[in-house]
């Protein structure tokens, strides 16, 4: 086997061109010959070096939520990672940094190699019986589309430009000048850049994008101006603030942002949404099959893309743009953007959205929770609903309570709980007979229920930050009590015991579950 | 929303519980890793744009099964495994889409690119340089070949000339190139 053979069929076998024989050649070449082997992994690594040395981007993407980048992005950012690791105490987004610049490929280069003469292909002529019809050379197509994870922009001399074959030596490093304009405040689970898992200090790039895993993931990121974007489960955002704009492009999942109120307006926008903040606000936007904005603080305007459609959505309101549904501002009734002192609210009109903030355990009972959330006490078991997120004291938590004339052999519970230790910190409890607040093993105190006859009553509990319990029905205080400290992680269960010999059609509902911060 | 996280673990329980060492440890070995990893699945794979595809999957395996890595062994040992094993499901999936090597040859080449890689980081290192050496009319070859990507019969159409004469051309550049990283690794090494 000459060394030019072993050459041609290496060229064939990179440009894909061998036939079944050439390829069974190569094999046993290859199986017998270490030096060949050798020149193969030595072509093949030139050849991916050659393309990434000359291409900016990989060009075809898989849509893998962590993996959206090309490798090439993903090695600058990893770089950045890597930096950004070796650097813990990392500045804030607002901080220049000076860039060396680099080939794509591997580190900067070494010094200039003493290569042979520099060889010019001559391309063989074509021959007469085939005259080329003078095809003008059709413009190289456009470049891909930047990928997202793309930190540091790739060095000039890494584009193919003519350059003189005599120049002497390499050309001096150009020095570059990066803007992070975000800063990576913190990081739950799963959550990456590009393919780069994030971690808390790294910084963001213009045109930079983040993403948050399922579960409970999620991402905390402080942009330069103040925003403050808090990425939920399952959350991609294409890119943040690209080329210094004052913009935020959400593709999928929940984003809140704090927007401060500093310089022109900040626009975050959806696939089928554009949404404005042009004063201090605070807000939630979700993507999905459509958008819906909730505002908690100050104002945002909706601007529906399809139709251009658009509305003033004010604090405690939502709207939502999607096909088919108008364009309206309406009052929020459940979720995190109630606007303050409320904390959180449940009002069981959406299973889905139910099942999202609830941890659901039906414990052999019938519930339902579309409408008022409602549990058949025909079957003997345990039914509650705990709230997913915790919370913190002092905390007033309300709910109404539907019971019916008799709860014969059946409890009815709203419950507060330390997610820590798992212990109980609160029960207010109502059997057949008596309501119970106990704040402790040996700390109870009852009260008779005097009512008869099916009856609906709002119950409110609250925890001040000195300890003392107050359990209200109606707005009159029941019972009070007194613990020892509060609890930052409480988290709230509604519970329904049942002994199962309550007659057919009995029912106990909840609804309008409200958690409110208590202010002096 | 703060409430929400309000039983959040401080930022080093949570370094704890997503093995933030581990992290850092896995970055600093993917690194190193990635050149080989990828120019082994493109010499298998043969095309680019495939090659990304496996090499995405496996670095998500890699990331993923890092608690499994057994530290005594070579990280990239490791990662040529599971590379071996993704490539190998890509085919199963594409039996007809190209001829492709032998596992025994896929085997050796795997322990080659191990073997060099010291070698072959010296020579990308080098390969810019190189590349910037090239006359006007390769830099224009190689431009329309890895850069716009056009295939050899629009390059060939493109200048005139035959698809043979492209592809010669290709390779006598691919030669040159070749020799003058190498010359680059001879310099590293009588500098060291």
């Amino acid at each position: 086997m000459t060394d030019e053979r072993l050459s041609e069929l290496l060229d064939g076998y990179l440009e894909d061109r061998l036939d079944r024989e050439g390829v069974d050649e190569l094999s046993r070449l290859l199986a017998s010959d270490a030096e060949a082997r050798r020149a193969f992994v030595r072509i093949v690594d030139q050849e991916r070096s050659l393309q990434d040395l000359l291409t900016s981007v990989v060009p075809k993407r898989r849509p893998a939520i962590w993996l959206a980048g090309g490798a090439v992005a993903a090695a600058a950012a990893i770089a950045l990672l890597v930096y950004a690791i070796s650097d813990p105490t990392s500045p804030p987004p607002s901080v220049v940094r000076d860039v060396p610049a680099a080939p794509r490929v591997g580190p900067a280069p070494l010094p200039p190699p003493q290569p042979p003469p520099v060889p010019e292909p001559k391309p063989e002529p074509r021959t007469p019986e085939k005259p080329a019809a003078p095809t003008p050379i059709p413009a190289p197509p456009p470049p891909a589309a930047p990928a997202p994870a793309k930190p540091i922009p790739p060095a000039a001399e890494a584009t193919p430009q003519p350059v003189e074959a005599a120049r002497p030596g390499p050309k001096p490093e150009r020095k570059e000048t990066v803007v992070a304009l975000a800063k990576v405040e913190g990081v739950f689970g799963q959550a990456f850049s590009g393919q780069i898992p994030l971690q808390r200090g790294q910084e963001i790039f213009p045109g930079q994008g983040v993403e948050t895993g399922g579960g409970e993931s999620g991402a905390i990121v402080a942009l330069a101006d103040g925003t403050r974007l808090e990425l939920r489960p399952e959350t991609a955002v294409n890119e943040i603030m690209p080329a210094g704009a004052r913009r935020v492009s959400l593709r999928q999942g929940t984003l809140v942002a704090a927007v401060p109120k500093a310089g022109p307006t900040m626009t975050l926008v959806t696939p089928h949404a554009e949404v404005a903040v042009a004063a201090a606000a605070r807000l939630a936007l979700t993507a999905s099959e459509g958008t819906r904005l909730e505002v908690k603080e100050g104002r945002a305007k909706l601007l529906r893309v399809d139709d251009k459609a658009a509305v003033e959505v004010g604090a405690g309101h939502y709207a939502v743009a999607q096909k088919g549904v108008p364009v309206a501002a309406r009052r929020l009734t459940r979720g995190w953007m109630l606007p303050e002192p409320a904390l959180w609210a449940e009002d069981f009109q959406d299973p889905r959205e139910v099942e999202k903030d609830w941890q659901v355990d039906r414990g052999g009972l019938t519930l339902t929770y579309q409408g008022p959330l409602d549990v058949d006490l025909r079957a003997a078991g345990d039914a509650s609903l705990s709230t997913r997120g915790v919370f913190g004291a002092p905390l007033r938590v309300s709910v109404d309570v539907e019971v019916p004339s008799r709860l014969r052999g059946s409890l009815v519970a709203l419950r507060l709980h330390s997610r820590k230790d798992g212990k109980d910190l609160v029960h207010c409890d109502l059997d057949e007979q008596r309501y119970y607040l106990m704040t402790g093993p040996d700390q109870s105190v009852t009260a008779d229920a005097t009512r008869r006859g099916l009856r609906r009553e709002r119950w409110s509990v609250e925890l001040h930050a000195d300890g003392s319990i107050v359990f209200s029905v109606d707005g009159k205080d029941l019972l009070r009590s007194k613990r020892a400290g509060t609890s930052q992680d409480l988290f709230v269960t509604l519970l329904v015991k049942s002994r199962g010999d309550a007659p057919a059609g009995t029912h106990v509902r909840f609804d309008n579950v409200l958690l409110e911060r208590i202010v002096k | 929303m703060t409430e929400r996280r309000a039983n959040t673990p401080s930022w080093g329980e949570w370094l704890k519980m997503d093995k933030g060492q581990d992290r850092s440890r896995f970055l600093k070995l993917y690194l190193a890793a990635q050149p080989p990893l990828r120019s082994f699945l493109l010499g298998i794979l043969r095309n680019g744009p495939d090659a990304e595809d496996v090499f995405q999957e496996v670095s998500l395996v890699l990331w993923e099964r890092f608690g499994d890595y057994d530290e005594r062994f070579p990280f990239l040992s490791w990662a040529f495994g599971i590379a071996r094993n993704h490539a190998a499901r890509w085919r199963r999936a594409r039996p007809r889409a190209r001829l492709w090597l032998p596992p025994d040859v896929e085997e050796k080449l795997a322990a080659t690119q191990v073997e060099l890689e010291e070698e072959l980081s010296v020579r990308r290192q080098a390969l810019q340089h190189c590349v910037q050496k090239l006359g006007t009319r390769a830099r224009e070859l190689i431009t329309l070949r890895y850069e716009a990507r056009r295939s050899l019969q629009d390059i060939a159409q493109a200048q005139r000339t035959t698809l043979n004469a492209v592809n010669k051309a290709l390779g006598k550049i691919r030669r040159y190139l070749m020799d003058c990283t190498g010359g680059a690794r001879l310099e590293g090494m009588e500098g060291s």
